[in-house]
């Protein structure tokens, strides 16, 4: 308590030391590392034009206007700074140099602060000013392209959606491979759930919980990558950590500071797949002679657009017709009648997603105490109508430094509510994108309504209540009714926090501690109007994910020189940490409601509810001991050992020993440059060589994987709802399907780094280059297994993969003059995982998606192949062309009845390219990210084929004509399934017509090759033009007003949306899946930030 | 220094002792249990199978004997006989495997374990009743080796013939496991076929094992008489079926209607409907939806039936003895099918009075029966075993000139146990078939 009454002492004193007018001020400025003056080094009143420059000998003097109350030093190589006048009229002050902070103190592993010289590893570190820029919602996406090694990907660009960094591969074939994220020093949690009840592959975009971290809050953030960068997290730490430490009030200030800031987003869709504008609703499969395409309306409930041209057809206003305003669809009469209206029910149903941002923070302090409040509110209103998203940030920091400084403690406390109003997507009855592109272009989804149709019943209800949708109220749902009786609610109610406190007993003995607090309830409902095509009768899901984590560390550590010519230094700390996670899920649906419009459980004939708790602990001892020589030759040794109550077997008599696993790491970094510091003339200032080895550890994802249990019933087909307990008062369980293991042990992996950092020409010029070699062994997969095993998947400890890669960062100050500093920067990362064993036997795995096409690990290969059908090909790949003229597929390539690899995803190279320019006030910085290389099943345009609406069959085939001849050698398949690959080359000539496209030909055939694309995509992220307004009151110390274009231009030969989107969501390992995904978008932001 | 030591080291010795009751029983899943009772297992097997039977499985199987047609997405695909492993792999894996005959293997360890005889007796017939149905789709498939988990990823596949015998020892097992008392634990509420009737299990036991030699008896005629002998001996008491109620617990092929409506009532079944004028087809040839009043959700699926014991008694007769032998069966049978559906007797007579459908004791044919058959198991997995038994009704293929003659192999199989499954193609006749 004594600690607020500081603060809040402090802050009274500072806001009661108003200043008196003064005439002059002088002082001397200095280089805070070195102690040397500065020269040149711009002085300037706040809020004036006064001004002057620091001399040869760093100082100054200067006179004061009436009403002066502050000073900033500005110069180009060393930090901005302001400091308040206060009555003083001598001021010296020291600036720390901007070349240090490229090449000075990082934060590493448990927040421990280190010179990057003395690393044998590399790190990417960040400034929260970089972060903010980026003007992102969710902290993730500002790592795309500015960290070498980072992999992002956006699940869509739906308000809210998730967002995943894997960070040099993967590390793990079926776990999470996503980073850890730790603030201040203990890991926070960042799951993402899928509602109770659904699979990946449909419901919402959900977010990952990392979206909860308020990026104006950031001060640094230290991306860890390697295995020695991570070592000392152990078990948790294997996937690369993203160390964030917290902005807290200054020491120095003696001040308060106030710094607000506003921004206003427009964001709209940034890419759309292509679809067909001549052919309506309809299909030759049921005309008189089975050939000519013919017209079903709405009415029919016929799905498909392979109907006559829509200048063929014309309106008989005379029939009153439900789904049309216009009357009944038929044929022309006479050649002369008007045409039928077409829709764009695609372009026209998405809007302006509208965001603003908010944000206040006040901070202060002195020698002894220090705060800092900040409270941001950002609200997104999405590019689907009603999709919303929020977020509401408070957080409070203060520090106490006592006794000399011996005694310093810092507590941190955030509080935060975020949620929204989620879209139904994906595989999904009632996704929106899935009705959107199916609907044929002579059906309007919005029935006439151009305002709000979302809001108006006429849109999307007929006069009896029933659905109106282009199949009759069968099919998928009018998207305009999923979006606004389909609605799904998060709110995430938050808090996180720590406390650290050290005490230095001597230089040699500084104890430690820090203990770390997430909690959060995360409360969904998820309803389904009755009529919804997914859920009929309706549906209503209640969910209250509860999840709480606590970290708490115990250290002792200490530092200094070790012989007397102080030409040896040591580092040390060692300690302890426990870990707890516990999962609360209780999740209730109820089914079929009672009567409409009100949804609620109490409304529903049938209630099940389940509660999953999950829960593991941690206990862990680590050390890290770092030598140094004459700052040149460091060495660094860690070893961790960890007891991970997911290795208990509950069946076996409990031993520490069973569920511990220790691991060292040995790293080193030799600064080659310091034998020849001294040199005159020298274009190189820095140079250094990293190598490093180290070994990690991964547990499995959650608990419980060494039993096998039993579960409630539930019967499905793939295609129904299906069939669950209890029935009647009879309730059911049987063995669950997932055989647990009792042999489990961790994944182990041994890493090799090796890399080297320069600077060159007074450090303008700095590379970074690192390459890696990772090995895991004991993989834990939850490998599929032949149900003929009884159980359909079990837990192994049998895979093994290896990692390559390569990171670059380089970056280089092109000018450097006052008023024009330009800089250009590069990162450059290529890795490749490479799936070397599953289990014996096991051939292939898989990973998410659909069976038929999904995501697999197939040995040999790399990481997550797109796997599937595909046409018979001779050995040089040439398609096999039935040349059985009483087959059906005559003429046609014929289907491989054996699945295969068709696709990779991965990505062959990332490469960001920043740059900075500043001209006087003016700042102007872009970032280009390009991923290169990878593929994705575009199974959007699959399905859209079948359905006659993709922009593929508006060059079809119509009846009679066979305008085609496909390429390839003729063959067949005999009766023993045997292939039959005849001579020379297939000269049939055949129709790319509706009997074509709605086999295999289309997405529901058994051939999913043809639908894999290149989903590279080069793309201008984020480009921000700035202005610092010159202010004159003597309130406002600064005022800058920015506008932000966040993914304005996109190059890529993918044939849908924008191909960074991701269907299973951002925790799932399966990515390179396009199912009726949502649109990504692209947005512009002005904005304003004020420091008083 | 010493005190620095003793400040690490006593919370470190601290959390040492403690670290047992620090963990507990931290993994022990509070989720789920580790082990159950019979009564808890057998519902939910229970339904699995009905659930599989009367969904995929009739599906599949009917889609073939043409009494459904499919019309969109998957199932279009599926009528042009673009029939693939990927197609089977819930039905096969999860459901008939993992499921029904992994839990039924379960089933038995415990009734076996604790002398349940009864429950062992029901789970026997049941595993007879699925692997009948994995033989006559799948031909070979794993028993022998199967179930084992870890012990055994891969088990080997028992041939049809050894699955045959597999299927005759588990029913003559089982009527052994009922003359015995039932013990502390016997079956009743809690099946929802039998509700405990052993008299119904002895039943059906001995009508799966006619329903078998029907098969065998393609290439051996004396089978006839065995499966006779397995009817006269006791067969059905009463109708083995699953009672739907509608909600989460609705009919498997009404959720498809309601929630996929990717299928149609089949050329075949409804040109013969109409030619015969059969007072059935208000009831079969409706729009397969949601409003269909004869697939409904609370609609109860009937495994098997008292109408197909006496088709095959029809059958067996009519090999053994002759056409005037079977014609008074052959005209129960029918009598017995319209009745079934709630059809007017005056109806009833109306429609057998008809020459197509009753020719006379004399000019009763195989066909007549197959047909009859054929038109009472709407949406029965039967008619397709029928088909390729006697090849009655005759069908056209959709595509091609060929009908397939079995289920593909799961493509799971072939990717996950692919030293032991190979692939065969949909046209291979199963075993006793050829």
């Amino acid at each position: 308590m004594k600690n607020y009454a500081n603060v809040i002492l402090l802050v009274f004193l500072c806001i009661c030391s108003f200043s008196f007018g003064q005439e002059s001020v002088s002082g001397k400025i200095t280089d805070k590392k070195t102690g040397d003056p500065i020269a040149e080094v711009k002085v300037q009143v706040v809020g004036t034009n006064i001004g002057t420059l620091t001399d040869f000998n760093g100082e100054y003097s200067l006179k004061l206007p009436e009403g002066a109350d502050s000073l900033v030093f500005k110069s180009l190589d060393f930090e901005k700074l302001t400091v308040a006048i206060n009555g003083r009229s001598v001021i010296n002050t020291a600036l720390s140099s901007l070349v240090q902070k490229l090449e000075g103190v990082v934060v590493t592993a448990l927040g421990i602060k280190r010179d990057e010289k003395a690393l044998g590893y590399a790190v990417t570190t960040l400034d929260g000013d970089n972060i903010r820029k980026s003007n992102q919602t969710n902290v993730a996406n500002s790592l795309s392209g500015v960290v070498a090694g980072a992999n992002v990907t956006n699940a869509s660009g739906a308000a809210g959606s998730g967002s995943r960094v894997v960070l040099r591969g993967f590390a793990s074939l079926t776990g999470n491979n996503e980073a850890l994220y730790v603030i201040d020093g203990v890991k926070v949690n960042n799951d993402s759930y899928v509602l109770g009840g659904e699979s990946s592959t449909e419901s919402v975009s959900n977010s990952n919980r990392g979206i909860d971290i308020n990026p104006e809050d950031i001060e640094s953030v230290s991306v860890l990558k390697g295995g020695a960068a991570t070592a000392l997290y152990g078990i948790d730490g294997a996937n690369g950590v993203i160390v964030i430490t917290t902005k807290k009030g200054s020491n120095n200030e003696n001040t308060v500071q106030v710094n607000a800031g506003t921004s206003l987003t427009v964001s709209q869709v940034n890419r759309l797949p292509q679809l067909q504008q001549q052919y309506s609703q309809g299909s030759a499969w049921y005309s008189t002679d089975g050939v000519t395409p013919e017209y079903l309306g709405p009415e029919t409930g016929w799905l498909t657009s392979w109907g006559p041209s829509y200048n063929d057809l014309t309106y008989d206003s005379s029939v009153d017709n439900p789904y049309d305003q216009n009357g009944s669809i038929i044929l022309k009469p006479n050649a002369s009648d008007p045409s039928v209206n077409i829709y764009d029910n695609l372009g026209d149903f998405f809007r302006n997603g509208i965001s603003a941002k908010n944000n206040f923070t006040i901070s202060s302090g002195n020698k002894n105490a220090s705060y800092r409040l900040s409270v941001s509110d950002v609200r997104e209103s999405g590019v689907v109508p009603l999709n919303t998203f929020k977020r509401t940030n408070v957080s409070f920091a203060s520090g106490l430094n006592l006794f000399e400084d011996k005694l310093n403690i810092v507590t941190t406390a955030n509080y935060i509510n975020s949620g929204g109003r989620r879209i139904q997507q994906g595989s999904n009855l009632s996704g929106i994108m899935l009705g959107l592109l199916r609907t044929p272009i002579t059906f309007d989804n919005s029935n006439g309504i151009d305002s709000k149709p979302w809001n108006d019943p006429s849109a999307y209800e007929l006069v009896d209540g029933s659905q109106r949708n282009y199949r009759g109220g069968g099919g998928y749902d009018n998207p305009f009714w999923s979006v606004n009786k389909n609605q799904f609610y998060d709110n995430v109610n938050r808090i996180i926090g720590n406390v650290q406190a050290s005490y230095e007993f001597s230089k040699w003995a500084v104890l430690g501690m820090n203990v770390g607090l997430d909690r959060y309830s995360d409360d969904r409902r998820q309803t389904y109007a009755i009529g919804s095509r997914a859920f009929p009768n309706g549906k209503i899901v209640e969910q209250t994910i509860g999840v709480s984590q606590t970290d708490a560390y115990l250290t002792m550590s200490g530092k200094g020189y070790i012989n007397a010519d102080k030409t040896l230094d040591l580092t040390y700390i060692v300690g302890l940490n426990a870990f707890n996670y516990n999962t609360d899920n209780l999740y209730t649906v109820g089914n079929g409601f009672a009567f409409e419009g009100f949804e609620n459980l109490a409304n529903a004939s049938t209630i099940n509810s389940t509660n999953t708790i999950d829960n593991y602990k941690s206990l862990s001892g680590f050390t890290s001991i770092d030598l140094g020589y004459k700052s040149m030759l460091y060495l660094t040794l860690t070893g961790r050992q960890d007891y991970d109550s997911r290795f208990i077997v509950p069946s076996k008599e409990f031993k520490m020993a069973d569920i511990g696993f220790g691991y060292p790491s040995v790293s080193s970094s030799f600064v080659f440059s310091e034998l020849f510091a001294k040199k005159k003339g020298r274009i190189m200032d820095f140079g250094k060589l990293r190598i490093s080895w180290a070994q990690i550890a991964k547990g499995p994802n959650l608990s419980y994987a060494t039993t096998t249990t039993y579960g409630t019933v539930s019967v499905g087909d793939g295609w129904t709802n299906g069939y669950s307990f209890p029935y009647q008062s009879l309730t059911s369980l049987l063995l669950g399907n997932t055989q647990g293991n009792t042999q489990l042990v961790p994944e182990k992996s041994n890493e090799f780094e090796v890399g080297t950092y320069l600077a060159f020409f007074n450090n303008r010029l700095t590379v970074d280059v690192a390459y890696y070699n990772r090995k895991t062994k004991d993989a834990i997969l939850s490998a599929a297994v032949s149900a003929t095993s009884g159980y359909t998947s079990t837990i192994l400890n049998t895979g093994e993969m290896h990692t390559n890669g390569v990171d670059v960062a380089v970056r280089g100050v092109l000018v450097k003059k006052k008023d024009f500093y330009w800089s250009l920067g590069s990162t450059f990362s290529k890795y490749k995982t490479i799936v070397d064993k599953l289990a014996n036997g096991l051939d292939q795995l898989f990973v998410a998606g659909f069976t038929g096409t999904g995501i697999y690990h197939i040995p040999g290969e790399e990481f997550g192949q797109i796997y599937g059908g595909d046409y018979a090909r001779t050995e040089d790949g040439t398609l096999i062309i039935d040349d059985d003229p009483s087959s059906a597929t005559y003429g046609y390539p014929i289907a491989d009845p054996e699945l295969k690899v068709i696709g990779n995803p991965n990505p062959k190279f990332l490469l960001g390219i920043n740059s900075s320019v500043e001209v006087k006030r003016f700042s102007l910085s872009f970032l280009i990210d390009m991923k290169v290389g990878g593929q994705m099943w575009n199974g959007t345009q699959g399905a859209l084929t079948f359905f006659g609406m993709s922009a593929l069959t508006e060059d079809r085939d119509l009846p009679g004509n066979t305008s085609h001849v496909f390429e390839g050698t003729p063959g067949h398949y005999d009766a023993d399934g045997n292939l039959i690959v005849g001579s020379g080359e297939n000269d049939v000539e055949v129709g790319l017509n509706e009997d074509w496209y709605t086999g295999n030909g289309g997405g529901f055939g058994s051939v999913s090759s043809q639908f894999i694309q290149n989903a590279s995509t080069y793309r201008l992220r984020n480009i921000t033009v700035g202005y610092d307004i010159p202010v004159k009151g003597r309130h406002v110390k600064e005022l800058n007003v920015f506008l932000t274009g966040n993914n304005l231009l996109l190059f890529t030969p993918y044939e849908g949306i924008d191909p960074e989107t991701s269907l299973t969501g951002s925790s799932s390992n399966g990515q390179g899946l396009d199912y009726f995904n949502m649109p990504n978008t692209r947005s512009v932001t002005i904005g304003l930030n004020i420091k008083l | 220094m010493k005190k620095i030591v003793i400040l690490i080291m006593v919370p470190m010795l601290f959390m040492m002792i403690s670290c047992e009751k620090y963990f507990g029983d931290i993994n022990q899943d509070p989720n789920n249990p580790t082990e159950v009772t019979p009564e808890v297992i057998l519902p939910g097997i229970q339904a699995t199978m009905s659930y599989s039977f009367g969904g995929d499985g009739a599906r599949f199987s009917t889609i073939l004997s043409q009494h459904i047609k499919g019309v969109s997405r998957q199932w279009a695909v599926i009528e042009q006989y673009t029939f693939i492993g990927e197609d089977v792999n819930t039905l096969f894996g999860v459901n008939l495997y993992a499921d029904v005959l992994m839990e039924l293997n379960n089933l038995k360890r415990l009734a076996t374990e604790n002398e349940f005889n009864h429950y062992n007796g029901v789970a026997k017939v049941l595993e007879a009743q699925t692997l009948l149905f994995i033989a006559d789709f799948w031909d070979s498939s794993p028993y022998s080796e199967a179930f084992q988990g870890l012990e055994n990823l891969q088990p080997a596949y028992d041939s049809q013939s050894e699955l045959y015998a597999t299927i005759f020892q588990l029913l003559q097992s089982a009527r052994e496991d009922f003359a015995k008392p039932g013990g502390v634990s016997v079956p009743g509420g809690d099946d929802l076929y039998y509700t405990g009737d052993i008299g119904s299990w002895i039943g059906l036991s001995n009508y799966i094992e006619a329903k078998a030699n029907l098969r065998l008896a393609v290439n051996d005629n004396t089978k006839y008489q065995e499966a006779l002998n397995a009817i006269t001996a006791g067969g059905l008491i009463g109708d083995m079926s699953y009672p739907y109620s509608g909600g989460v617990n609705s009919n498997p092929m009404y959720q498809f209607n309601e929630q996929r409506g990717d299928c149609t009532i089949g050329t075949k079944i409804s040109e013969m409907l109409t030619a015969l004028n059969d007072p059935r087809t208000a009831l079969y040839n409706q729009p397969f939806d949601a409003a269909n009043t004869y697939i409904t959700a609370s609609m109860s699926h009937k495994i098997e039936t008292l109408v197909e014991q006496k088709f095959i008694e029809t059958e067996c007769v009519f090999n053994i003895s002759g056409a005037a032998a079977a014609h008074p069966l052959y005209l129960e049978a029918i009598q017995m099918a319209l009745q079934a559906e709630g059809i007017v007797q005056s109806d009833i007579d109306n429609y057998i009075a008809q020459a197509e459908v009753d020719p006379g004791s004399g000019s009763l044919t195989l066909e007549h029966i197959i047909n009859q058959k054929y038109l009472a198991l709407f949406l029965d997995h039967e008619t397709y075993t029928d088909w390729r038994r006697t090849g009655f009704p005759t069908l056209t293929p959709n595509v091609g000139s060929q009908i397939p003659l079995r289920f593909p192999v799961s493509q799971r199989e072939l990717n996950l146990n692919a030293g032991n499954a190979s692939y065969v193609t949909i046209y291979t006749p199963v075993s006793w078939d050829n």
